[in-house]
């Protein structure tokens, strides 16, 4: 009796340990997915404004420069793939090559003295500006809390729960291909 | 299909639960009755109504293996008493009864062992030679209880698979690792369930091997878990490159510079030492006059001892500023680890360059470690930007890692800190192996650790 009565505290504390192991990897992966939710909510409303402003953009510049009009129905349907995004993929896939093109609108109006004179772009300038360094430092926080996720994800035995009922990876906003390009500088 | 499903599990569920609940509720039978009544007597500090009790169990007890159980149980009860003739005579007939190459014969010969050199120690028939082996086959009871318990693993096997089956939306690229979950789950609880039954049938009295034994398992499970943390650690900042504070970003990071004591610095009680970073024992030698148990003579003696004991100690950081020449960051010292490189001993409150081999009562020996301001550290934590009220600047900061569980200030070479990690995580490891040894070195030796305890 003695030696089966050892064995069954024995097995009854590592069964305890696995449960509480097994229950707190489920517990830290729900909290580490809802920091990545969170941090990707605060994106999420700085993008909203991006976009809001996206039609008073192309109404002021659509004017003035008539030959980037490719670009300016571009920003137009990427704003629509970009509201309309059936997962976060895809979701940052257009907010990434939205800022490209924004960026390149912005700096047009170098290149256009009346536009450059327009009191409209010059606010919607700054406001842009602003948004987009706000963008970048809440993108960041973003990053590092869907890596985090992602990473807890990976190890055992978060692996199992992860896989059992959800297995997304978070995705992270990453450099686009045309933007890891080296730039060729000539003289 | 599904609802098939869910009424096979059902009909299995309820076969197991009836086979379960037949274990729990076997009456036991009249001699362990009493044998158990006994103990509870006993325990109320009734002992001679215990052994009476216990003389009616013998007389009940239907083979000899359970005579021998009472009659080592009434020897021991009677050793404890002093009755050391009747604990003899007990545990003589212990041995006579006991099937060869059983452990009670061991336990009954330490018991008479034990007993005071002055009482005789009759003869007492030796076991002869073991020609079977020293193996005594489980009770009937115990033997019943593996398949219930089949039962029950496949049981939870399934009504977990059916669960997460539902809960990740029927997928079936799912389905491997929700096997193996629930396969550890359902495994998980089938060990948590001898030791319910065996406390449901009542019969579950803990000897000295079950505490040591659990005590062993959860000190393994302990050790094992901070040896891996410790290694993961280690690895993480053996990993982690070194970042320049223009470029960083958030996230965990190492970052090299001059610490700048930007927000204040702290100053040791002895020899006015200022760092951002302290740690300052002082102890002083005495004489202690202490009452001890003399085991081998058992009696309370009294001995002088010369000792060092601590009349001051302090351990502190402050924030300090990093300045690793690209940029400044904050770092909050709060939950950090640090990793002094400078010491300064002082002996009686004099600088010294080391201690003396021989002391006086009421020298005093100080430790001071410190990291001074200005002095170049190493930094691994968590890095973030915080927005500057009224500004359009952030501030940077650096602060512990709640997702690494980590954070460190190292001054000096970065080895220090891989060096104490791998040997801290080594001990643990080695020292939950050794538990771990313990624990099936009791469970292949069942009574090991109570004729230990018997013996001294």
């Amino acid at each position: 009796m003695a030696g089966i009565s050892t064995l069954a505290i024995v097995l009854f504390i590592i069964g305890g340990v696995l449960v509480i192991w097994v229950i707190a990897a489920y517990n830290n992966l729900v909290h580490l997915r809802g920091q990545a939710q969170r941090a990707w909510a605060n994106v999420d409303v700085v993008l909203k404004q991006r976009w809001d402003l996206i039609p008073n953009l192309v109404e002021t510049v659509k004017g003035y420069a008539q030959h980037e009009r490719q670009m300016l129905e571009r920003i137009a349907e990427l704003r629509a793939v970009a509201l309309g995004a059936k997962d976060r993929k895809e979701r940052i896939q257009a907010e990434q090559e939205a800022s490209r093109l924004l960026g390149n609108i912005i700096v047009w109006g170098e290149n256009y003295p009346e536009l450059k004179a327009n009191e409209n772009f010059l606010q919607l300038q700054r406001t842009l500006a602003d948004l987009e360094e706000q963008i970048a430092d809440r993108r960041e926080l973003y990053n590092e809390a869907a890596t985090n996720y992602n990473v807890y994800q990976k190890t055992f035995p978060a692996v199992l729960v992860a896989q059992s009922v959800w297995a997304a990876e978070m995705p992270l906003f990453e450099a686009a291909p045309q933007e890891r390009e080296v730039p060729k500088v000539q003289f | 299909m599904r609802a098939l499903l869910t009424i096979a599990l059902l009909v299995i569920s309820l076969g197991a639960g009836y086979a379960l609940a037949q274990q729990s509720a076997r009456p036991l039978p009249k001699w362990k009755q009493e044998f158990q009544r006994a103990r509870q007597v006993w325990d109320k500090g009734e002992a001679e109504r215990a052994l009476a009790v216990l003389e009616k169990a013998f007389a009940l007890a239907p083979d000899d293996t359970a005579r021998a159980q009472i009659a080592f149980r009434y020897a021991d009860w009677s050793h404890q008493l002093g009755q050391y003739d009747t604990a003899t005579r007990w545990y003589s007939k212990c041995i006579t009864l006991s099937p060869p190459g059983s452990d009670l014969i061991r336990r009954a010969r330490e018991g008479l062992n034990a007993l005071p050199r002055a009482r005789p120690v009759p003869a007492y028939p030796v076991p002869p030679a073991t020609t079977v082996p020293p193996w005594t086959p489980a009770p009937a009871d115990e033997v019943r209880m593996f398949p219930s318990l089949a039962v029950l693993f496949a049981v939870s096997l399934l009504v977990l698979l059916m669960l997460l089956q539902w809960a990740s939306g029927w997928r079936r690229e799912a389905f491997f690792a929700q096997v193996v979950l629930s396969t550890l789950l359902a495994g998980a609880v089938t060990m948590m369930v001898p030791l319910g039954v065996i406390l449901l049938s009542q019969r579950f009295s803990p000897q000295p091997d079950d505490w040591v034994a659990g005590i062993l398992t959860i000190g393994s499970i302990v050790c094992m878990a901070f040896a891996a943390r410790t290694w993961q650690q280690g690895q993480l900042l053996r990993a982690t490159p070194l970042t320049r504070l223009r470029s960083a970003s958030h996230g965990f990071l190492k970052v090299r510079g001059v610490a700048e004591a930007a927000f204040g610095v702290l100053t040791s009680q002895v020899g006015n030492i200022s760092g951002i970073y302290l740690s300052e024992i002082s102890q002083r030698y005495v004489r202690r006059t202490e009452t001890y148990y003399d085991s081998q003579s058992k009696r309370w003696k009294t001995r002088t001892v010369h000792r060092w004991e601590t009349i001051y100690s302090f351990t502190q950081g402050v924030n300090f500023l990093l300045d690793d020449g690209t940029s400044k960051a904050i770092v909050e010292v709060d939950g950090a680890e640090f990793y002094p490189e400078h010491v300064a001993l002082f002996y009686n409150y004099r600088p010294v360059r080391s201690f003396r081999w021989f002391a006086s009562v009421g020298d005093v020996r100080t430790t001071i470690r410190y990291i001074p301001p200005n002095a170049t550290v190493t930094v691994w934590a968590r890095y973030y930007e915080r927005d500057l009220p009224g500004t359009e600047r952030d501030e940077m900061r650096l602060q512990y890692d709640r997702f690494h569980k980590c954070m460190v200030v190292l001054e000096g070479n970065e080895s220090k800190v891989y060096t104490t990690r791998s040997g801290t995580g080594l001990a643990l490891a080695v020292l939950g192996v050794l538990m771990l040894l313990g624990v099936i070195f009791i469970l292949l030796n069942p009574g090991a650790v109570s004729g230990y305890i018997n013996t001294y």
